[in-house]
């Protein structure tokens, strides 16, 4: 018996330590132990910034361009959702998820900095003011994509989970603009003369500023109101979003580039006869682009532009456009009725038919299962590409991109373009002076046409549309505008046989517009399955229109 | 007369009553030596005359003469035979012997009694001579005696005690199983018996030859099965367990044990995720529980590993499938999917046994896929662009060599046919030693086993492993009375395999995928600098599938080593209660190389960079346990009570994985593997260079638990078992489960009622059983919300150079912190039966398992801006019935047996812890951009198939005008003739390609599985057949992508509808995505049942005509494996374990088969 108990002892004694399940990560941190520091703070700050990155149909910015009436689906022949999205139907009814999800992270990771600020020592109240700057203006950013592309939205602006019914536009567009003006007076008033090219890529106050123009001409036109009411319960007026942008204007230290068509990729290309023949140099990804007051930056490192990878024309591996799968082809009305005096015209879009002697061309539409085809890409997202040092090899196709020879991006992925995205331009910027009226307004809008050599035209709201559907062509922010003026239905209207090829097949195009689903898309079916009811789908979406091949693909 | 009941080996008895037959199952206590000395010990001991060279010192007073006996046997390898009513064996006597004969002592305790004894080598029989004999052989006549005992493989027997019944005359059989005897009485019955196998009674009548095949124990209701922490005779087992012997493992020649499990034991479902060598399988016990990790827990020689790639089927003694959650329950909190515990060979105390079994093989494809050749193609892409309105093809301008092709004297590339390999070899060696003394026991083998894939030429997948065990045990004190205090024992087994492949992955990568879908005119040829031809203008976007084989996946190697093992020590301090205290570790390392080198095959395919990757690990984990067991006897009650501890560790500090991949090998232009080291290739580019570092995740695990076996006469029993878990995966205060289980059982058949009934039914229990098992394998730290610092937090602030990353950090996912156990609970009932004097046995389980709590990472909202943690969030139910029949006897030499096993399962989900009740499958599985096409939903089975139901193909117009709705309404007003009859399943009045109309259109998840097999023996020749059979299962295939028309099409394609009539199934070819393929319907599901003779096997031993051979076995055989498939399913193997997730299978993308092999071999024991 004492055996036993000896025995028994020491079977306790060996394994009896109540600690022997506590386990650690190695690898991770939790939120026992973070953020603890300025830099947990800063990598949380980067993480609200990398959900800017966005792979497929979740890139507002494809799918603001796809749906507006300059562009089409495109694609290939079973890219269904491309063409389903541009006529306002779907084939999925969580087809944007994906955008969806990134967004409401970006919004959680905000909150989380915010929620955190206050539990950390701080080097000196302006650096924690610049991380609560960045913080809102970058939750504004996000919470505004939901508000344009989805509408009716829930706003969490907490980390906890919560089901929470969504949010009526007053308050959503109120805590939007809260968040800007948080920005705006908490970001430092550096010019762009003062701003390192290695923090190139953080919000400024002049992005706040021109971002809460945006804002502000969204809500006040597509709601029709004249203000914003701010979460402390004040009113934002035009009049002081009017000086913001004066302000911006001012003292940003931002200004327009001489030559419009310098802001684009293939500038860069000097074996490209377009750019020869105009003497075009580009000014590139922090080599002189003092127009750009925001904008995704991307690098090797990080995840790739798809955009460039979707533009591209199928099965294209040439210079100076390179490899893609041809979604948001040119509505041909757009190149038609665009007056060929304007350099924007084409610096804009791409006629498939000149690239044959300005650069070269390889494309079977027919072989290469594209639809949609106009014959006219989009040639501010298009992929640049190069040819090697060796030359060009027509049997076959060694172009590369020129992000391998700027930054070392791998050519072995057709994904390597990491040019930048811009998201905001100075030009853009004048143009909503304007259009708000600002005491500046007719400088603001000649300094937008002088600049490429066009004359002064009055400052009006129509010339003002004209200006920006040209000036800011394939931005993503057509759409926008289309709603805000009521545009829409008119303009979808005009898009009506436009002729196509769909894998080689004579087609024609014309986009059903549906006025009741209010150009907002369709809320992720499984969101509203999950929420138990609580989110309601947006009108017109309810009993979904589903996609059609035949309906689209004629 | 004489009952032989009455006539008891003690040493036979002693076994029993221990529940541990010593002889047989010595396994279990293990010791180390070496093998040298345990050979000279061994040699020793067989010399011939035993008694002679056996010294015994034995002190005892007032002892029974039982007593003294039994110490004699614990002493020495001698054993009594004698009649209990003829000696007194309760008589007390003292006794002091030292180093003394047996004969001396057996004189000293006899001494003035009637009592005789005889020696007969290792064997003492006692008469009392005062009885007289029973059997007065004077008056018999007399006659001589010979013949040759073997056991049910054929295999000659030596040392078999031939005994004349109720004599002392007896005699052992020679190393060839031979015996002799003369003067034995007419009308004497000779007893057979042999440790481990059915003793045999013969009447000798007129023969003097008498050969005796001895049976094997286990077929008997004495056979010992494996438990967990102990072992328990079949008859007395209480749960639904099923046994297979590593004897019918090995010869099913399977590379993997788990592959000859499938027709052996009725409810375990084995499937392959691909037949590429060296893959995994995916086992499922009772039906698929959980869309978490769904695999049993293998318990290997009492520790838990990962799985058992690393055995080779040669070392395994036998394989205990505990399938109801009473039998798992001593595993408690790992035991929901089942328990399957691998018992390997252990050390006999007998001379050594060296064994040998070895086999080479050839492997084919038994069915590979036709697909089009060049003229059909062409046919085929004509026809669809005609239907698409397109333009002819302008072939000339797009294919080289047009000519050939449209002449026909060229009939393009069979692209799987070039990729076979023909005769792919393989071969597996292991030689095996095994003996022991009563002082130590030890078992050692080594094997080798290569096998080569049959796709992939020219670089055939290679899957190389070389095993090596040692197990033995060492009687280290012994007390006065010999019992053995303390025992020390080992199971040691190292493993190394190479492996290396193809992709046989996703539809993106599967290399045996772009095979069957490159078109036929792109050619199979180099450019004359060396590169492969790229892709032609036809289909610039395919590809050289062999070339991308070979370049992009084909040069790869892995190396694995794994070494597992445990020592123990038992201790033994009283009679009955046994201590037993294990320390186990497993170790693994791998080391993995690829090169890829540049390559430009086609758009989609080509890299400027060549990249090299190395990666490696080593990961420990180690358990420690302690148990302790007492078995006591209230009169007829019989208590056999377990308790125990044991304690885990693995990941965390204990292991760690590294990788990096880099461009730029300094031997790029070798083209070589051989030079894929990270040291050629140094610079480091930010952007291409990666390193990676990180520790196995720790899981700890520290269990306490309980079982009590109690029966009374054999006739009612009960098993009762608690274990309780406390896992590191769940938060502090969550970390204990509990399981519980009961179950009992009754044999009708020792009910005095039942006895007029033993002439046709020898054995009949009733069993039932209920209890509680866990699942907890989750990735941990699910209860706090971590933080990720990793690539989806980075951000490229600097503009200009682009060249740093600002590394992010956020929290990952929602801490869930009450999150716990997944529960299984089942319920069993089920009875054993032996009917016909033991020639057939019936065994029937009906059983209901329903899982609950599943550790699921159920989808939250998305707008809660980060991951979902896993919750315990499903359940799932499977119910099913299993029959296992079997027969076995002989006529004459001739030995038949047959075995037939039935299982069905119905699986069905019946809850989800979200509002739609769904856990969707992958998106992209048959295609790309196609939608999931299996779930878990609440009422259906797990992965079951989601799409559209199809009704033919309209035949003309009028098909289209009268396909209509209950208004009259058309249901497919845009449809041409030729295209698919979609139903309109919810009944609305109209189809609509969306997920309206969609339904449950197949089930991977079989409803009857069967596994038959039949073996025969006839004076030396041996025959046997296994066969499995599944049935009522369906596969969804698909080798193609949507929306590349170019690609090639299986055969099949050939019968699709080209105008009225041709067929009402595959619609007309269209060359422009339409809803008839685009739609994912019931036309890509196809039922997979199939019935497969998975092994066949006819053998000779040679011993029956070269006699004097210096061996107990000398078999040749010829075998062959899955020698036929009998299925309508059109794809190269109807078993398609495939999926994206755990809980999905049954999707075939582009499956590599299961190969047919065809094998050579002998088996030779020494």
């Amino acid at each position: 018996m004492k055996e036993i108990i000896s025995i028994a002892f020491v079977i306790i004694l060996i394994t009896g330590c109540s600690d022997f399940l506590d386990t650690k990560s190695y690898t991770q941190k939790n939120n026992t132990s973070f953020p603890k520091t300025e830099a947990d703070i800063s990598q949380a700050l980067s993480a609200v910034y990398s959900k800017l990155y966005a792979a497929d149909y979740n890139n507002s910015l494809l799918m603001s361009n796809i749906v507006s009436d300059d562009q089409f689906g495109g694609g290939g022949t079973n890219d269904f959702h491309a063409y389903a999205m541009n006529n306002f139907v779907i084939n999925d009814v969580n087809k944007f998820i994906g955008l969806w999800t990134r967004l409401y992270q970006g919004i959680f990771r905000a909150n989380y900095v915010l929620e955190n600020i206050d539990g950390v020592e701080w080097t000196s109240e302006a650096v924690k003011d610049q991380y609560i700057g960045e913080a809102s203006f970058m939750r504004a950013y996000y919470l505004y994509e939901l508000g344009y592309i989805f509408g009716n939205v829930p706003m969490p602006i907490s980390t906890n989970a919560e089901n929470l019914p969504q949010a009526a536009s007053d308050v959503l567009f109120g805590q939007i603009a809260t968040d800007l003006k948080q920005a705006i007076t908490k970001l430092p008033a550096t010019p762009f003369s003062g701003i390192k090219v290695s923090e190139i890529g953080h919000a400024t106050k002049w992005a706040a500023e021109g971002l809460l123009a945006r804002v502000f001409l969204y809500y006040t036109g597509f709601y029709n109101k004249n203000d914003i009411k701010l979460t402390d319960g004040t009113s934002m007026s035009k009049n002081e979003v009017i000086g913001w942008l004066d302000d911006c204007i001012a003292n940003s230290g931002h200004s327009l580039v001489p030559d419009y068509r310098n802001l684009w990729g293939y500038s860069y290309v000097n074996t490209y006869k377009f750019v020869k023949d105009n003497n075009l140099k580009w000014v590139g990804d922090g080599k002189g682009d003092t127009e750009t007051l925001f904008s995704i930056v991307y690098s090797p490192l990080s995840k790739v532009n798809m955009m460039a990878v979707f533009s591209g024309f199928r099965q294209q591996k040439r210079s100076p456009f390179g490899f893609g799968y041809g979604f948001g082809t040119v509505n041909s009305q757009l190149y038609d009725e665009w007056p060929d005096n304007d350099p924007r015209k084409k610096g804009s879009i791409c006629n498939t038919k000149d690239l044959i002697t300005e650069g070269d061309l390889h494309f079977q539409p027919e072989l290469w299962n594209s639809v949609q085809v106009t014959g006219y890409y989009d040639k501010k997202n298009l992929p640049i590409w190069e040819w090697p040092a060796s030359g060009p090899n027509k049997d076959f196709s060694n172009a590369i991109s020129i992000c391998v020879a700027l930054y070392g991006a791998n050519s072995a992925q057709a994904a390597c373009n990491t040019l930048s995205t811009k998201i905001l331009r100075l030009a853009d910027v004048l143009l909503m002076g304007a259009e708000l009226g600002s005491s500046k307004a007719q400088t603001y809008l000649d300094r937008v046409r002088t600049r490429v050599g066009l004359p002064s035209v009055p400052v009006t709201l129509e010339n003002i549309k004209k200006e920006r559907r040209y000036e800011l062509a394939f931005e993503g922010i057509r759409t926008q505008d289309l709603q805000r003026w009521h545009d829409a239905e008119s303009a979808y209207a005009k898009v009506k046989d436009v002729p196509v090829l769909q894998s080689g097949v004579k087609g024609t195009v014309t986009i059903k517009y549906r006025p009741e689903a209010n150009a907002f898309f369709i809320i992720p079916n499984q969101e509203i399955v999950k929420s138990n009811g609580v989110l309601k789908q947006n009108p017109g979406w309810s009993s979904t229109p589903n996609f059609v091949y035949s309906d689209i693909i004629k | 007369m004489f009952n032989p009941n009455n006539y008891k080996s003690m040493q036979k008895k002693w076994f029993n009553d221990e529940g541990l037959n010593r002889a047989l199952f010595k396994w279990l206590r293990v010791m180390k030596l070496t093998v040298f000395f345990l050979l000279a010990t061994l040699i020793h001991l067989s010399a011939s005359v035993y008694s002679q060279q056996t010294k015994l010192s034995i002190s005892l007073k007032d002892a029974t003469v039982r007593d003294v006996l039994k110490t004699v046997e614990n002493q020495s390898e001698f054993f009594f035979l004698y009649k209990n009513e003829n000696i007194d064996v309760n008589r007390t006597v003292n006794v002091d012997v030292k180093e003394k004969s047996v004969e001396y002592l057996l004189d000293q305790i006899f001494k003035g009694t009637s009592i005789s004894y005889e020696v007969v080598n290792r064997q003492i029989v006692l008469i009392d001579k005062g009885q007289g004999n029973s059997f007065p052989q004077s008056q018999q006549q007399q006659k001589s005696v010979k013949g040759k005992v073997t056991d049910s493989s054929g295999a000659t027997l030596p040392g078999v005690s031939v005994v004349v019944k109720g004599t002392t005359t007896g005699v052992i059989t020679d190393n060839n199983g031979n015996y002799s005897m003369a003067n034995i009485p007419e009308n004497a019955t000779l007893q057979f018996s042999f440790v481990g196998l059915k003793m045999q009674e013969i009447l000798i009548g007129n023969q003097t030859t008498v050969n005796v095949v001895l049976d094997d124990e286990s077929i008997g209701l004495e056979e010992v099965i494996a438990i967990g922490y102990g072992i328990q005779k079949k008859k007395l087992v209480t749960g639904a367990t099923v046994q297979i012997k590593g004897s019918d493992i090995l010869k099913q020649n399977t590379a993997n044990a788990l592959g000859a499990l499938q027709s052996r034991a009725p409810g375990v479902d084995i499937t392959q995720t691909s037949g590429q060598p060296g893959s995994a399988y995916k086992v499922t016990i009772r039906g698929v529980g959980t869309t978490g990790n769904s695999s049993p827990l293998y318990v290997v020689d009492g520790i838990v590993r990962g799985g058992i790639n690393d055995l080779d089927p040669s070392s395994i003694a036998s394989m205990d499938v505990l399938k109801d959650a009473a039998s798992a329950a001593i595993y408690g909190a790992r035991a929901a999917n089942g328990v399957i515990l691998i018992t390997t060979k252990q050390g006999l105390e007998s001379k050594p046994t060296l064994t040998y079994d070895g086999y080479i093989g050839f492997s084919n494809v038994y069915k590979p896929m036709k697909t089009l050749d060049a003229q059909q193609y062409t046919q085929i892409m004509n026809e669809a662009a005609a239907n698409s309105g397109l333009n002819p093809f302008n072939y000339a301008s797009l294919v080289p060599n047009w000519d050939s092709f449209s002449n026909g004297s060229n009939r393009g590339v069979d692209w799987l046919g070039e990729a076979l390999v023909h005769n792919a070899p393989t071969q597996r060696h292991s030689i095996n030693l095994r003996g022991g003394s009563s002082t130590a026991i030890y078992a050692t083998g080594f094997s080798n086993f290569s096998e080569e894939g049959t796709i992939g030429n020219p670089v055939s997948p290679k899957y190389n492993r070389s095993t090596f065990y040692i197990n033995s045990e060492v009687n280290v004190i012994k007390n006065s009375q010999n019992r053995k205090l303390l025992k020390i024992g080992e199971n040691l087994s190292y493993a190394y395999y190479t492996q290396n492949g193809i992709n046989v992955g996703n539809q993106t990568s599967s290399n045996v995928r772009n095979l069957l879908n490159e078109n036929p005119f792109q050619p199979n040829a180099k450019n004359t600098d060396g590169t492969y031809i790229t892709a032609i203008p036809w289909e610039p976007s395919g590809a050289n599938p062999i070339a991308r084989m070979i370049l992009t996946q084909g040069m790869n190697n892995n190396k694995y080593h794994s070494v597992n093992g445990n020592a123990y020590v038992v201790i033994e301090p009283i009679k009955g209660l046994t201590l037993r205290s294990t320390f186990g570790i497993n170790v693994g390392a791998n080391m993995n190389n690829r090169f890829t080198p540049t390559y430009n095959l086609g758009t989609q395919t080509t890299s400027t960079l060549d990249v090299t990757n190395q990666s490696m690990g080593m990961g420990l984990g180690w358990s420690f346990e302690n148990t302790a067991k007492y078995d006591f006897k209230i009169t007829d009650n019989m208590f056999d009570v377990l308790v125990g501890q044991s304690a885990e560790a693995s990941g965390g500090q204990l292991g760690a994985s590294l990788a990096g991949s880099n461009i730029n090998n300094i031997f790029a232009s070798f083209n070589s593997l051989e030079y894929a080291y990270l040291d050629n290739s140094k610079a480091i580019d930010p952007s291409k260079t990666t390193l990676s570092g990180s520790p196995y995740s720790e899981i700890k695990l520290k269990s306490y638990f309980a079982r009590a076996n109690y029966n009374y006469k054999e006739k009612y029993l009960v098993t009762a078992i608690f274990r309780a878990d406390g896992s590191s995966n769940f938060a502090p205060g969550k970390q204990w489960g509990y399981f519980p289980s009961i179950s009992g059982g009754w044999v009708l058949t020792s009910e005095s009622f039942m006895e007029t009934q033993q002439k046709w039914l020898e054995f009949f229990k009733l069993r039932v059983s209920w209890g509680q098992n866990g699942n907890q394998s989750i990735t941990p730290f699910q209860y706090l919300s971590t933080v990720a610092s990793d690539a989806d937090g980075n951000y490229a602030f600097d503009r200009g150079v682009q060249k740093t990353l600002s590394s992010g950090a956020y929290p990952n996912i929602l801490p869930s912190p009450d999150i716990s156990w997944e529960t299984s609970e089942q319920t069993n009932i089920g009875f054993d039966s032996r009917f016909l004097r033991s020639r057939l046995g019936l065994a029937f389980d009906w059983y209901s398992k329903v899982t609950r709590d599943w550790l699921v990472q159920t989808p939250i909202l998305a707008s809660y801006g980060t991951g979902a943690s896993f919750i315990n969030g499903g359940d799932v139910e499977n119910r099913g019935v299993e029959v296992a029949l079997n027969w076995k006897d002989k006529a004459g030499e001739f030995t038949y047996d047959v075995n037939l096993n039935l299982a069905c399962n119905k699986n069905k989900v019946l809850n989800i812890a979200n509002s739609e009740g769904i856990i969707h499958g992958a998106a992209n599985v048959l295609s790309n951009n196609t939608p999931e096409v299996y779930r878990a939903q609440v009422g259906y089975p797990i992965g079951y198939f989601w799409g559209f139901k199809t009704t033919g193909v309209f035949q003309n117009e009028n098909d289209i005008l009268n396909y209509v709705n209950s208004k009259g309404e058309m249901l497919q007003p845009t449809a041409k003739p030729g295209d698919v009859k979609f139903v309109d399943f919810n009944g609305d009045g109209k189809f609509i390609s969306g997920d309206e109309d969609k339904t449950m259109i197949g089930n991977p998840n079989p409803e009857l599985t069967m596994g038959l097999s039949f073996s025969m023996g006839y004076k030396g020749f041996d025959l046997s057949m296994n066969s499995t059979g599944v049935f009522g299962n369906s596969v969804i295939q698909n080798f193609r992508t949507f929306g590349l028309p170019q690609q090639n099409y299986p055969i099949d394609i050939l019968g699709r509808w080209t105008e009225e009539g041709t067929s009402d199934r595959l619609p007309r070819m269209m060359y422009s995505p339409h809803p008839n393929f685009m739609n994912i319907s019931d036309l890509y599901v196809q039922d997979a049942s199939y019935l497969r003779i998975t092994n066949f096997t006819f053998g000779y031993d040679f011993k029956k005509i070269w006699k004097n051979a210096p061996l107990q076995q000398l078999r040749a055989y010829v075998a062959v494996n899955n020698l036929a498939t009998f299925t309508k399913y059109t794809g190269m193997d109807p078993n398609v374990g495939y999926g994206e997730e755990s809980w999905a299978k049954g999707v075939d993308i582009g499956f590599y088969p299961a190969p047919r092999t065809a094998m050579f071999g002998v088996s030779i024991v020494y």
